[in-house]
């Protein structure tokens, strides 16, 4: 395993996880790539961290990610659980009032 | 080993409003049910505190917290002007809140603690801090924008302002993340350092960090292609937010990038000036042009903040030097007259519905006569007609793009300005020369929201006559960043 391949995965995620908020119509599923492109540069700094930079500043940035991320989610959670209750649905599609 | 002594001195500001945001959830907490705490004199006290914070920091020089936050005359002239934005939005919420009963106490807390997350990014030397200091002030403002929880249009704002928010924040951390490989290092002055002799290899994770940090940059100013959220969002949030996103978070996020732009990437400019300079370009004719469809007038004025988001960039691109100087001072002035074109609305506000056609607005001038002319006193500043702070902010914007060589920029923000004096005097012509329609439905204008309103109009017609105070600071302010 060296840098290049941490690199490629990485990559891989945060494709995977701009496609997923791209597609996909469910609110959660949208949290779920949201947290793939966070936890992709997470991957990027720890594996600099390990292979290329020789300090810990890229791991110690990635334990505040976590910490940021965790907290996004709950806000998130509770935007997408107060449209639910107003709606009746967690697709975004629905979510159409304000346009022009 | 003896621990690191830490200054904390320099956070003070930062400290004050935190806790008294603390104070609010805590006095929230141990009022009974059915009655209101006192969250707006609490905030306004410790806004005022943390003000005094700043004055007195100025006086001592600044400071530095451990290397990752830095309070230099830039830090500073932001300090002061995001303090004075949270001002004037606290003044403005508490007739609001009763208006559209949303009068509730999470509200003061989470407004300072965007304002504690504003301070931040306005102030970090490093990429830890920088994204922390984002997430704060995002955080903080996605709860504000739904707060009026039985709202559809409030909801699906939160929720739209969250998926762009964390999209945008998700491409800034993977820009920094590359950065960091390509450096070695989380610090603004090491990774300029290291950028200036780069290898290919280096050279290459760099560029592609400065184009992701670029996208989450242009998200969260609002430039045009990732602009689409904002009239949703601003249409949406409570209007008092609205007001505090397009002042305050524009203002931070400007802050953050010609720091980071201007300490860490001036190695790469040649690299991200052009692409800066096509954003700026799309950003003006895409927000002048947008605004000129819209009949809803929150919706106008946030087509009109994403417009002027593209001239601020066209001085972006002449930083650092001149550009940055401009930028500043424009950025006071942009503050004040959004701070007082949402506020105007919000002021009418009565039993939750708000003025927001032109229809709403016919005739304003014969019933409220000083919110009329303070109405009109921001729109002529918006479009950027002489002996207004929006004539010197713009002359000063495309002075400093032609200096730099790009005077098509200063063109076509001049051409735009003209188009967008059509949509800003529709409305000053509505509530002057239109009857009222029908009964007076608009709210007496409240005494708080009335003294913010009229600082706002204020600070714009001072920094229209007299410049000079504010330009001499924005200039300290920009030579401490060089």
């Amino acid at each position: 395993m060296t840098l290049q391949h941490y690199l490629l995965v990485s990559a891989a995620l945060f494709a995977l996880g701009v496609l997923g908020l791209l597609t996909r119509r469910n609110a959660v599923n949208v949290l779920m790539g949201i947290e793939l492109i966070l936890n992709s540069a997470n991957l990027n700094l720890v594996a600099f961290s390990r292979y290329g930079t020789g300090n810990l500043e890229g791991q110690l940035f990635a334990v505040f990610v976590v910490v940021i991320a965790a907290a996004e989610v709950a806000v998130a959670l509770a935007i997408v659980l107060t449209l639910y209750r107003l709606r009746r649905t967690p697709n975004l599609d629905e979510a159409d009032i304000l346009k022009g | 080993m003896t621990p690191p002594v830490v200054d904390v001195l320099p956070a003070i500001p930062a400290l004050i409003l935190a806790v008294t945001g603390l104070a609010v959830l805590l006095a929230q907490a141990f009022t009974p049910r059915g009655q209101a705490a006192p969250g707006a004199p609490f905030s306004l006290a410790g806004l005022l505190a943390a003000l005094v914070a700043v004055y007195l920091l100025a006086a001592r020089g600044g400071g530095d917290l451990g290397g990752t936050y830095v309070v230099d005359a830039f830090s500073l002239y932001f300090h002061a002007l995001i303090i004075g934005v949270g001002l004037v939005v606290v003044l403005l919420s508490p007739s609001y809140l009763r208006a559209t009963g949303i009068d509730r106490g999470e509200y003061y807390t989470l407004v300072l603690f965007s304002l504690v997350g504003m301070l931040g990014l306005v102030s970090c030397r490093e990429l830890v801090s920088l994204f922390v200091s984002l997430e704060v002030m995002s955080v903080a403002l996605y709860a504000l924008a739904g707060l009026h929880r039985a709202r559809p249009e409030s909801q699906e704002a939160a929720l739209k302002y969250f998926i762009t928010g964390a999209f945008s924040s998700g491409f800034l951390l993977y820009g920094i993340a590359l950065l960091y490989g390509a450096s070695g290092s989380t610090s603004l002055v090491a990774v300029g350092a290291a950028l200036r002799t780069p290898g290919p290899a280096t050279a290459a994770l760099a560029t592609m960090g400065t184009g992701l940090l670029l996208v989450g940059f242009g998200f969260k100013v609002a430039s045009v292609p990732f602009h689409m959220w904002a009239p949703d969002v601003y249409e949406g949030a409570p209007t008092t937010i609205t007001a505090l996103m397009s002042a305050g978070v524009k203002a931070a996020a400007f802050g953050a990038l010609l720091r980071v732009f201007g300490q860490a990437l001036p190695a790469l400019a040649a690299s991200w000036q052009p692409a800066v300079a096509a954003l700026a370009v799309v950003t003006m004719v895409v927000g002048n042009l947008g605004a000129l469809a819209q009949s809803n007038l929150k919706r106008m004025l946030a087509y009109s903040s994403v417009a002027h988001a593209g001239y601020l960039l066209a001085a972006v691109v002449a930083a650092p030097g001149i550009g940055v100087e401009a930028v500043l001072f424009y950025l006071v002035a942009y503050a004040a007259v959004n701070l007082g074109g949402f506020g105007a609305l919000a002021a009418l506000a009565r039993q939750g519905r708000e003025p927001l056609s032109l229809d709403d607005v016919a005739g304003l001038a014969s019933r409220r006569p000083a919110l009329a002319a303070a109405l009109a006193v921001y729109l002529i500043s918006l479009t950027g007609v002489p002996v207004s702070a929006g004539f010197v902010g713009k002359f000063f914007l495309f002075r400093a793009a032609v200096n730099a060589g790009w005077t098509s920029l200063a063109v076509i923000g001049v051409l735009m300005s003209v188009v967008s004096a059509y949509y800003y005097l529709r409305v000053v012509v509505a509530m002057y020369m239109r009857e009222p329609l029908g009964e007076d439905a608009w709210a007496p204008v409240p005494p708080s929201a009335g003294l913010a309103l009229g600082l706002s109009a204020a600070v714009v017609l001072a920094l229209g006559v007299h410049p000079e105070p504010v330009l001499t600071w924005a200039r300290l302010a920009a030579r401490s960043l060089l």
